[in-house]
């Protein structure tokens, strides 16, 4: 059997507390560079990676398996464990993930030198790893059995299959990376359901504080509606994926963009609305719904490019989701408050004006060139800002004594009585 | 009127063929309380109803002084389509006082037996059981009723609430000087609440026992309370009347009686036919 | 007035609320989608075609003219049952005997197929407005009378007692104790009746009227325009949505928010 440890240098170190410690970290970074990178090709400063597929190809790969991954890994291997109240992952386990993470970034940036197969193997390895290593957790409790978070993380493994499979064949594999998407997005909604009854709950008790005349509200994210979500976009992504620009996938787009919008019934709470976490949050599902009502305008009426669509919900919604993750799992897993100074609105206020610029850069008439390059920076200042000030944060030890993935600690070293956000 | 009274005579009643009420007798005062006791099925609901005019006089009379006379049904009976609010004003509104008045004192006398402004806004649906009691009985005490007719209003409630329920209903007995008809099965509210314990039996309903409480309402405590109501078991009457078998126990020896039988010409009248149920 | 006024003041977020109605004729319209791509638009319309089709008839005036002359001819009929079905509905739910004789009646008028009655009217009124209103008003009468009937049946005799007690003048019992609850089992009849009325008055006019949405349906059928036949189908039952959703509906929760538990 072989046995997993962290090499002695590191055992201990602050940046591997926990598991979302280094894998956010490997997110930050990978939101810069990935973009960086992106924004100067396409200036025409200097060529990208010799990557297979070609540079749309990794592009959008890099963003969803090297980014969008990363994320998904740290939230899951902190937030699973907790919500199943199972024991935290094992240091060299997630320690090693990362190492693969990393290799599978080089091999697949490499993939026009080595071939598919480095790539394949640690990219798949890694998407099927997260399922399977928590399968167990996740299915501990018969009443409680979290298909929806197994069902999420299973399906983004099998694009990643289908996407090397492609790729072996010589097949052009984009269409995998779109259903990536439809499944990153429903993990985005499962997760965001959890983190908002926290947030928004918090708002409106602060909101209670403030004028106690108010009458006392409670905000729920029930299931049906969201279900209704998630049901909508696995059509769109089905039908993206059989029927590549039919007419059937707009009507299914804009299904999706009205079920979004549905989503928001639950959400309107009065004025804690307004506080920015809530309101950030919030975003995240009026820039998905427009970003499936714009791929429903464009394959409807060929009103503009599904690029400009397909950038709302990704730069959009998954930008402000992975930003918001990193933010409210990432400080409460390290034992801190909700960061209050100003970079934050800043930077989410930063993405969602990337977004709408990546859309209004698809308008026809609009200067195309110079709106890209204004999104794209918009996204490096915002993850930049997120960088500066965050990671600071995963890199330190834990100032309240914890010493491992606990929510804040109090003066007697307990566990606050908070509810928990997963 | 001086002295209003709700005078009782020779009352029968049948449904059908089956006799339910045979020879009541009995008058009541004002301010006076008078508990009808008697075990279930002994037509204490019939005659609640007789007296408050549901239901027709058959055999006897029943010559009501009372200008104003109320009835507390078991069950709220709130309509369920107006709020509280409208509820409790309801026995105002069938009165013909203006809204703006029956409203405030609705609030008034709700605020008295623990509704609150939020649980006025709300409709009966929304109340618990409690909050709907507490709305029928704001409902019934709105137009200051000179004659409270209690048909088990609280007994589907757990004891503490029926006790804060009895304790507000005394106060504002002990306030207006309503007379109250109570019914119950309940041994020991009745002697906690009552001037005179009328006693039912069965097949047909008649009155078999009647007992006087000497010791006023407001000095009743716990103690009392047991110890009357032990008394009250012993009375060869009572436990025939609820089929208890022969009592064992002694009278407790040492202490004054707290009760009086009271002698009663009826009592002794053989029930006119026998009941088929 | 306070009516209007939680109606005005709920309005946002009850349109809001159209949205989960909104995503599911989306998806329907998918499917649509793929039915008219897999038969071909000769066949079956696609959607988009089908509301440009509508668009043309918007834009000629016609929409308006046939929809208002159908509409006219539905909410006459409806009318009718509503009035008679109603009062009669009332009187035989007060009569035990009524009731008693009513039912066997109102399960023949319930089972008997409109398209008969159809026949029945065309023999009766010719190609004249009375064919349609006649046929809405007799399919519509059993479902509207039956809801009164119903109603006046379960009138709950704790709530009259209770009210006699507290000597409730005539009027009062009426506007207070029968009216609401009444009120409780029509409405639902209404709803019901008006969606009956919609469907039976194009078959009506299908078959015969010189104008109406039906006539329009029977041209459209003539000229094998498929096109056109959805158009007025997505027309007719985008009305009685509109109508459901944005006045019956709200109607509906204010009248009857005594019947949500907290």
């Amino acid at each position: 059997m072989l046995k997993l440890a962290v090499p002695a240098r590191w055992q201990g170190a602050p940046w591997l507390l926990c598991a979302f410690r280094p894998f956010f970290l490997a997110t930050l970074a990978s939101a810069v560079l990935l973009i960086g990178l992106w924004l100067g090709y396409l200036r025409g400063l200097w060529p990208l990676p010799t990557a297979l597929g070609g540079p749309l190809v990794w592009h959008a790969h890099e963003l969803l398996f090297g980014f969008g991954l990363a994320a998904v890994a740290g939230f899951v291997l902190t937030a699973v464990p907790e919500f199943t109240r199972t024991a935290p992952v094992g240091r060299p386990l997630f320690f090693w993930l990362l190492v693969l993470w990393l290799l599978a970034r080089a091999s697949f940036w490499l993939s026009g030198l080595l071939g598919p197969w480095p790539a394949a193997l640690c990219n798949v390895g890694l998407a099927l790893a997260l399922p399977l290593l928590l399968a167990r957790r996740l299915f501990a409790e018969p009443s409680r059995r979290q298909w929806a978070f197994a069902a999420g993380l299973l399906s983004f493994a099998l694009t990643a299959i289908g996407f090397y499979s492609d790729l072996l064949q010589g097949l052009p594999p984009m269409r995998w990376l779109h259903a990536g998407i439809g499944a990153m997005l429903a993990l985005v909604l499962i997760a965001l359901s959890r983190i908002s009854m926290r947030i928004v709950n918090d708002a409106l008790e602060a909101r209670q504080a403030d004028d106690p005349q108010d009458e006392p509200r409670v905000y729920r994210a029930l299931p049906p509606r969201r279900n209704l979500a998630i049901f909508c976009i696995a059509l769109y992504t089905l039908a993206e994926f059989l029927l590549p620009g039919a007419r059937v996938g707009g009507w299914l787009a804009l299904a999706c963009a009205a079920a979004l919008f549905n989503i928001l019934n639950d959400w309107h709470v009065g004025r804690a609305l307004f506080s920015r976490w809530a309101l950030s949050l919030y975003l995240i599902y009026w820039l998905m719904a427009l970003g499936y009502a714009a791929l429903g305008a464009a394959l409807l009426w060929q009103a503009l490019p599904m690029s400009a669509g397909r950038h709302l919900l990704t730069l959009g919604g998954m930008g402000l989701s992975v930003f918001a993750v990193l933010n409210i799992a990432g400080r409460t897993h390290s034992g801190e408050e909700l960061d209050p100074r100003a970079w934050v609105p800043t930077s989410a206020a930063l993405l969602v004006a990337g977004a709408l610029l990546r859309l209004a850069a698809g308008l026809p008439g609009w200067p195309y060139g110079t709106l890209i390059v204004a999104s794209g920076l918009a996204w490096l200042i915002a993850f930049g800002l997120t960088g500066y000030h965050l990671g600071a944060v995963f890199i330190r030890p834990r100032r309240d004594g914890g010493l491992g993935c606990e929510e804040p600690l109090d003066a007697h070293g307990e566990e606050g009585t908070a509810p928990r956000c997963g | 009127m001086s002295h209003p009274r709700l005078e009782v005579r020779q009352l029968a009643h049948s449904f059908v063929r089956t006799q339910v009420l045979a020879d009541i007798s009995f008058t009541l005062s004002a301010g006076e309380v008078c508990a009808l006791v008697g075990p279930s099925g002994c037509g204490k609901t019939t005659l609640l109803h007789l007296c408050n005019g549901l239901l027709d006089v058959q055999d006897g009379g029943i010559a009501n002084g009372f200008a104003n006379p109320v009835t507390l049904f078991q069950q709220p009976r709130l309509l369920p389509w107006k709020t509280a609010q409208g509820n409790i004003a309801l026995s105002l509104k069938a009165r013909g006082v203006p809204r703006a008045r029956r409203e405030a004192a609705a609030i008034r006398l709700a605020a008295r037996l623990g509704l609150s402004r939020d649980d006025l806004d709300k409709f009966p649906r929304q109340l618990s059981g409690g909050m709907q009691s507490r709305v029928a009985l704001a409902r019934a005490l709105l137009p200051e009723p000179d004659l409270l007719l209690l048909d088990e209003p609280f007994a589907a409630l757990d004891i503490g609430l029926k006790t804060e329920l009895y304790a507000l209903l005394q106060q504002l007995q002990a306030e207006r000087g309503m007379a109250v008809l109570m019914i119950t099965h309940d041994l020991m509210e009745a002697v906690r609440l009552s001037d005179r314990i009328l006693l039912m039996a069965a097949e047909p309903g008649r009155i078999v026992g009647r007992f006087a409480l000497a010791q006023p309402r407001a000095q009743r405590d716990d103690a009392w309370v047991y110890r009357t109501t032990a008394e009250l078991l012993q009375e060869r009457v009572v436990r025939d009347s609820f089929g208890l078998p022969d009592a064992v126990a002694v009278q407790p020896a040492g202490q004054p009686a707290t009760l009086s039988v009271l002698p009663d010409s009826s009592l002794d009248a053989p029930p006119r036919s026998p009941s088929r149920c | 007035m306070r009516l209007l006024r939680t109606l005005l003041g709920d309005w946002p977020a009850y349109l809001w609320s159209g949205w989960g109605a909104l995503a599911s004729l989306l998806l329907l319209f998918a499917g649509w989608q793929l039915a008219a791509e897999h038969y071909g638009s000769l066949v079956l319309a696609q959607p988009l075609e089908a509301f440009a089709s509508l668009g043309r008839f918007w834009a000629e005036g016609s929409a308006v003219q046939e929809l208002a002359i159908t509409g006219r001819r539905a909410l006459s009929g409806l009318a009718l049952a509503l009035l008679i079905g109603s009062a009669l509905g009332l009187a035989a739910g007060v009569s035990m005997t009524a009731s008693m004789m009513s039912r066997p009646l109102v399960t023949v008028l319930l089972g008997m197929p409109p398209i008969a009655w159809l026949v029945l009217a065309m023999l009766w009124f010719g190609a004249s407005d009375g064919t349609p209103v006649f046929t809405v008003f007799v399919a519509a009468f059993p479902v509207v009378f039956i809801g009164a009937l119903q109603g006046t049946r379960t009138l709950d005799g704790q709530l009259r007692e209770m009210a006699r007690t507290l000597h409730l003048p005539p009027h009062l019992m009426v506007l207070d104790v029968y009216l609401p609850h009444l009120f409780s089992y029509l409405f639902p009849a209404w709803v019901a009746a008006l969606g009956m009325s919609w469907k039976i008055v194009i078959m009506a006019e299908l078959l015969a009227s010189q104008d109406g949405v039906g006539a329009a349906l029977a041209i459209t059928r003539s000229h094998l325009d498929s096109a056109g036949t959805l158009a007025w189908v997505s027309a007719v039952v985008g009305l009685l949505l509109a109508i459901e959703y944005l006045l019956l509906e709200p109607l509906k929760r204010e009248v009857e928010r005594w019947r949500e538990p907290s």
